[in-house]
């Protein structure tokens, strides 16, 4: 039996290759993320489960309410826009990656990757230095050039939130964009000149279609990292600044309202899948964009 | 349209790969670029459409000089090696797509497609991707797409390359159908001589970026100027001119000078030795092709490839001693240039 395992795992076959990390994730992902969402659906009281009673309630209770659906909808436009202007950036600098020499090309691959070398909340911290109050970075300078006579603010605000998340989730959008973008058969661009084409009408019905694939990896991953992100707006939005995931920190840490903080983890969960699944529904769709019927 | 290419020079950094590449291709007619990889056929080509601009040089098209002009303004239609089809259109969207860049409306483009599938006989293809298709089909499509703008000169490299034997010949077929009665000026590049033989008007032989010859298929065979050319059309025997010169039915032609004599392997003879020939050898190999036995022969420290009808021969065995000689001495021509190896 274990020599017919062994067989069978040096035959690089079936499933058991993939079972160590199968089983860590089932023990440490899949089974707490299933204990922690069943908590939105029965009764807690001071961390311990009250009785095994199906409840619906408590799902209700956030839905109905006003202030889940404001919440929620600031997570949503701050990943909206964060998603928007990390694209806005990155794809001009992955189509210039695919233009310049092989020199360039690593410079601007590894200033995409560098960043990633420091811890995110290093980054966010550093964002605070730079736009905070009368002494930050971006004010400073303003002031001595005359520009304002006031310092600017830039901390706490919707502003300062997107542009942390932009900065940090840049690599992310970048990257599946020169993967696809470099990779592209660029015969098709020529084929396209030589059918009488304009570079820029080729540039938008060849090479922006054709890297939808790109477009869709790198807009999901950040959108799904913006959306649920919890340590940016914490930090540069302020105290009264409240997302879907900061409510959930504030309701299981603070509050210790665990059946309110599971169901707000369930709702941004489902929600993050069904927004990632419609982009690349829509994102697949886009690929054709271009074509009219004959 | 005319085409006229004149003194073409290209450099790539220090690579020389154009020298002084002359052509003049008439109203209609289908020419080949032909040479091994490497020779600058296809920079030639892409010189032409307008992917490569030329270091010094002329390309005039039908009085025009378009030697500056971008792709998208010289009116050429170009076939690329693995077609280039854009995949996330259909067949029609990807013909339709010049039409689209014109500004032809919806029922121009839509009666110019169905007419262009028409003439390849896709018509029943126009919604699937060209994916779904076959390597012919896909070469097809790449044809119509170029056509369906009525270019005046269409530009074809080795678009024949991906195709399997029997379907290569067939298409070969099918594109010198199309562009006759189409009566479109092409020009095509390959490395394949049965290609260039099938569907040339005239041939451009190239070698180390320069056109050897340009010529018929016919003259090409019949008269290459160089013993590269004699060597990369049919096959060749390429011989000094004075070790020529011993073949008693050719004699002193051509010896004056260092130039090489070419024999084609059907003009040689072989017969038993009588012993006191002036060039003789031993039969290395023998085999036969259908209608005639092609012959090895070891003679004065090369080999030479002898083609023999059987009609009137006994075939001879391997080690046979056999005099050489030549049964038409006018098609033997003397060329420039020696050929490694086969010399």
């Amino acid at each position: 039996m274990a020599a017919s395992l062994v067989d069978k795992v040096m035959k690089g076959g079936g499933f058991w290759p993939a079972a160590p990390a199968f089983l860590y994730l089932v023990v440490f992902f899949i089974m707490p993320m299933a204990v922690l969402l069943a908590f939105g659906f029965v009764p807690i009281q001071r961390g311990t489960v009250q009785s095994a009673n199906f409840t619906l309630e408590y799902l209700f209770d956030v839905l109905s309410d006003d202030l889940f659906w404001r919440v929620w909808w600031r997570s949503f436009y701050v990943g909206v826009l964060s998603t928007f202007f990390c694209f806005l950036f990155a794809y001009p600098l992955a189509y210039i990656h695919t233009l310049v020499g092989r020199r360039l090309q690593m410079v601007i691959l590894i200033l995409t990757v560098a960043p990633l070398l420091t811890s995110a909340l290093v980054r966010t911290y550093a964002w605070l230095v730079i736009l905070g109050g009368r002494r930050g970075v971006v004010n400073a300078v303003l002031m001595d050039l005359g520009l304002v006579s006031r310092p600017l603010r830039m901390l706490y605000s919707d502003f300062a939130v997107i542009v942390g998340m932009v900065q940090i989730h840049l690599p992310f959008m970048i990257l599946p964009l020169i993967t696809v973008l470099s990779s592209r058969d660029r015969k098709l661009e020529q084929a396209s000149l030589g059918l009488g084409a304009s570079r820029v009408r080729t540039f938008f019905r060849i090479v922006l279609p054709m890297s939808m694939p790109g477009i869709i990896a790198g807009t999901t991953i950040v959108f799904a990292l913006s959306y649920t992100n919890f340590i940016i707006p914490q930090l540069l939005g302020g105290g009264g600044y409240t997302t879907v995931a900061v409510q959930v920190y504030e309701f299981i840490v603070v509050i210790l309202d665990w059946n309110k903080g599971a169901i707000l983890a369930l709702l941004l969960l489902v929600s993050c899948f069904l927004f990632v699944l419609m982009i690349t529904l829509a994102g697949n769709r886009m690929m054709r964009w271009t074509e009219a019927k004959v | 349209m005319p085409i006229e290419v004149a003194d073409i020079n290209k450099h790539f950094g220090k690579l020389h790969v154009l020298r002084d590449c002359s052509l003049s291709i008439r109203d209609g007619e289908t020419i080949t670029l032909l040479g091994a990889s490497g020779c600058g056929k296809t920079t030639l080509l892409r010189c032409i459409a307008g992917f490569e601009t030329p270091s010094s040089g002329k390309v005039v098209l039908g009085g025009e000089d378009v030697t500056r002009l971008p792709p998208n303004q010289r009116g050429v239609g170009f076939v690329f090696q693995n077609y280039a089809l854009f995949p996330h259109m259909t067949v029609a969207e990807n013909l339709a797509y010049g039409l689209r860049v014109r500004r032809a409306d919806r029922s121009t483009r839509k009666a110019k497609v169905e007419e262009a599938l028409a003439l390849v006989s896709l018509a029943d293809f126009a919604d699937r991707y060209p994916q779904s298709l076959s390597g012919g089909q896909q070469q097809r499509v790449a044809i119509a797409r170029a056509l369906v703008l009525r270019p005046k000169v269409l530009l074809l490299d080795e678009a024949f390359n991906a195709l399997d034997a029997k379907l290569r010949v067939a298409m070969q077929i099918e594109l010198r159908k199309i562009v006759k009665q189409v009566g479109i000026t092409t020009i095509c590049v390959t490395h394949d001589q049965t290609e260039a033989l099938t569907i040339s008007d005239r041939i451009a032989v190239m070698s180390k970026g320069q056109i050897d010859q340009f010529a018929t298929p016919t003259e090409i065979y019949d008269t290459p100027t160089t013993a590269y050319v004699a060597d990369f059309i049919g096959a060749a025997n390429v011989l000094p001119a004075e070790l020529a010169a011993k073949l008693p039915s050719l004699g002193a032609k051509g010896s004056k000078d260092d130039r090489m004599i070419v024999i084609r392997p059907e003009n040689l003879t072989v017969s038993p030795t009588k012993g006191n020939e002036p060039l003789a050898g031993t039969i290395a190999f023998a085999r036969i092709t259908g209608p005639s036995v092609e012959y090895e022969v070891d003679a004065a420290e090369r080999k030479l490839r002898v083609l023999v009808s059987r009609a009137d021969h006994d075939m001879l065995d391997i080690g046979t001693p056999v005099a050489l000689d030549v049964d038409k001495a006018e098609a033997c021509v003397p060329v420039s240039g020696s050929v490694e190896g086969s010399a």
